[in-house]
């Protein structure tokens, strides 16, 4: 499983890291004092150094992960999403037949068309659907003409100043309003 | 959907079986896993040195972060059983903002799947995490069960200037934002409180309903979102006060947690006619409405004098200013009906009360359901005050056109019904939030605004949350209880 291989991982850097700052020291004490240098800022939090809770653990993603985050993230934001599902009614992946049927709707679409629901495979051989930030739910904060601070929940992605706008007007009880 | 069950294979059906799905853990407990997949100095890696504030050790604000987001996801780890692991890919990034508004951060289930076990409602949705409880191992090992993001550049200048997340982990955040609680909201939907179905249009999403959608009732159709048409839904996601949690899990708990006491107008008198009956209403700070309330026959007030000076024609009946001699006969001893606009709603109050009145109500200016709060406070008015939607206030007034000088007719009564719970139908089931018009994303998947006292799940994150889930503080727990947790 991937988590226990990143814990596993996480653990085996460590041991390497210790081993090799002790390699390190080791090979320092042979040499004429140095004046020491200022450590550098670790490039990553070390999860070593957080508080401890019973429940929770606290990994750093490997590289790939952080890839396929950043891929991910500069991906064409969906307003919807769409998925196929087969003649018994389970969900299918997309078909280039699915693609060229869909090509007239989303011409005709004012605005963008359905992405397809992406399918990843599960551990038993199914399919499951993945989910993008667009069916997050978020939460937007705004100060009202009170002065207060107002916060709400909404659920399409807010990338413009102006659906912020939108969805901060809607966080407002309006109960100043005159 | 059946196939899909046999390919599922013995190791489902083992996890299952190890899991007991009927059986109540005697200790809860699930672990979760936060994957920090911010870059390097950035987000969860940022060095920035800080001092500890509230409980939270860390020294840098990277280290903050995560310690918070770990209190977070520890309460939901206490709560919750599980015997998977739930992974939370968590980031902090620059996210839309302005210098008085802000996207906090989002969250949510990052798959669902259907049919991936027996016993499980057949043909419908459920979050990542929750199906993997069921199965009794990891469904998807390739991908975490939430998603999370929330705002690196909060309280900076141009990005809610000035109004930071607070990092401590002891609730006392003052006027900045509580990033504790905001996570436990945002986990709390990243967990299955939400539906996966569109409630603008009724759409399912795949065509599949979600398990929230079994629990949803319609009173007015009578039907669960399940047994409903995507018109039926679209209407259901605004039919607001109608929209009920039926899970037995938050009805049995509801009285511990709310309270008795849901403000109304009840409308009745011989001229009453089609306009009798119970009105839903908002309250302020001031003009508090109490049990039994106090009861005489609605009169509206006409347009206000203009001031000296200005330019000819009327004032809308707003009661901005002191009431003129046939407005003053007019409420004396009755209850006031005034126009929302142009004055505070504490003017208009005092300007009724200053008359006579024994009650009054202000009749929004703009189309919506709920009718709203009010701001302001007054401890000088002590006759209850009360905000009706636009509609209603047109609708009464159809009722009002027959009156005389001092009568309507059409009484109205301004109480407290003390054999309510304040968030729930007279039925005794939650509310869920279906204003007019429709909001996305806090319409259907949130806990009625009524709800008194304040929970987590409501749309908007009230300051005066605690950090608990469970009864009898909060029915978040109640509600995932109900379907599967």
């Amino acid at each position: 499983m991937k988590r226990i291989n990143i814990t596993q991982a996480a653990a085996v850097i460590g041991v390497a890291g210790l081993l090799g700052v002790a390699s390190l020291a080791s090979a320092g004490d042979k040499k004429p004092a140095a004046k020491p240098a200022a450590a550098p800022a670790p490039a990553y939090t070390d999860p070593a150094s957080l508080q401890k809770f019973s429940n929770v653990v606290v990994v750093n993603a490997t590289p790939a992960q952080r890839a396929a985050y950043a891929a991910e993230t500069r991906r064409p934001m969906t307003s919807a999403q769409k998925a196929y599902v087969d003649s018994a009614g389970n969900v299918r992946p997309l078909t280039a037949e699915d693609v060229v049927a869909e090509a007239p709707a989303a011409t005709a679409a004012a605005s963008a068309p359905a992405a397809p629901v992406e399918m990843i495979t599960t551990a038993s051989g199914g399919h499951a659907m993945l989910l993008d930030d667009s069916s997050n739910v978020y939460s937007v904060a705004t100060i009202g003409s009170d002065g207060k601070v107002k916060k709400i929940c909404v659920d399409a992605p807010i990338k413009t100043d102006a659906a912020l706008e939108s969805a901060a007007k809607a966080a407002q009880e309006n109960d100043n309003e005159k | 959907m059946k196939n899909k069950f046999f390919r599922i294979g013995l190791a489902a059906l083992v996890g299952s079986a190890a899991l007991g799905f009927a059986a109540p853990a005697a200790n809860a407990a699930a672990t979760f896993v936060i994957v920090n997949i911010d870059g390097a100095g950035e987000g969860f890696n940022d060095p920035t040195a800080v001092a500890p504030v509230g409980g939270n050790p860390g020294t840098t604000i990277g280290q903050q972060r995560l310690n918070v987001f770990q209190a977070a996801a520890n309460v939901w780890g206490a709560t919750l059983t599980s015997s998977v692991t739930i992974q939370i890919r968590a980031a902090f990034n620059p996210l839309t903002c302005t210098a008085t508004s802000a996207v906090l951060g989002s969250a949510g289930a990052r798959w669902v799947d259907n049919d991936f076990a027996p016993g499980i409602k057949p043909g419908t949705l459920y979050p990542g995490a929750l199906a993997n409880k069921y199965v009794g191992f990891d469904e998807v090992p390739t991908e975490a069960e939430i998603n999370a993001q929330f705002n690196s550049n909060l309280g900076q200048p141009g990005c809610l200037t000035g109004v930071p997340f607070y990092y401590g982990l002891d609730n006392n955040h003052g006027t900045n934002i509580d990033l504790f609680t905001v996570l436990l909201h945002e986990f709390g939907h990243g967990l299955g409180f939400q539906t996966f179905t569109d409630a603008s249009t009724g759409a399912p999403f795949a065509g599949f309903p979600s398990i929230w959608d079994h629990y949803l009732k319609d009173q007015t159709l009578g039907k669960t979102w399940v047994a409903m048409t995507n018109a039926e839904r679209a209407f259901s996601a605004t039919n607001n006060g109608k929209l009920v949690w039926t899970g037995a899990g938050v009805t049995t708990a509801l009285p511990g947690v709310l309270s008795l006491g849901v403000p109304q107008l009840s409308v009745g008198g011989p001229a009453s006619g089609g306009t009798a009956g119970v009105y839903a209403v908002g309250t302020g700070a001031f003009g508090t409405l109490t049990s039994p309330g106090v009861t005489s026959d609605i009169m509206p007030i006409a347009n206000d004098p203009i001031p000296p000076g200005s330019p000819p024609g009327t004032l809308p009946a707003q009661g901005c200013v002191p009431f003129t001699a046939l407005n003053a006969l007019a409420v004396k001893g009755n209850v006031a009906l005034i126009d929302r606009g142009t004055c505070a709603f504490t003017l208009k109050a005092k300007n009724a009360q200053n008359a006579g009145a024994v009650g009054v109500i202000i009749a929004n200016n703009a189309a919506g359901a709920p009718p709203p709060g009010m701001g302001g406070t007054d401890p000088t008015i002590t006759i209850p005050v009360a905000l009706i939607t636009q509609g209603d206030a047109n609708l009464i007034r159809s009722a009002l056109t027959h009156r005389s000088r001092t009568k309507s007719g059409v009484s109205g009564t301004l109480s407290l019904n003390t054999t309510r719970y304040a968030g729930a139908d007279p039925s005794g089931f939650a509310l869920l939030y279906a204003p007019v018009p429709f909001s996305g994303g806090s319409s259907v998947s949130h806990f009625d605004v009524s709800a008194t006292r304040n929970l987590l799940m409501e749309p908007a994150i009230n300051v005066d949350l605690t950090h608990s889930v469970v009864v009898p503080q909060d029915l978040t727990f109640e509600l995932l209880k109900d379907i599967g947790w």
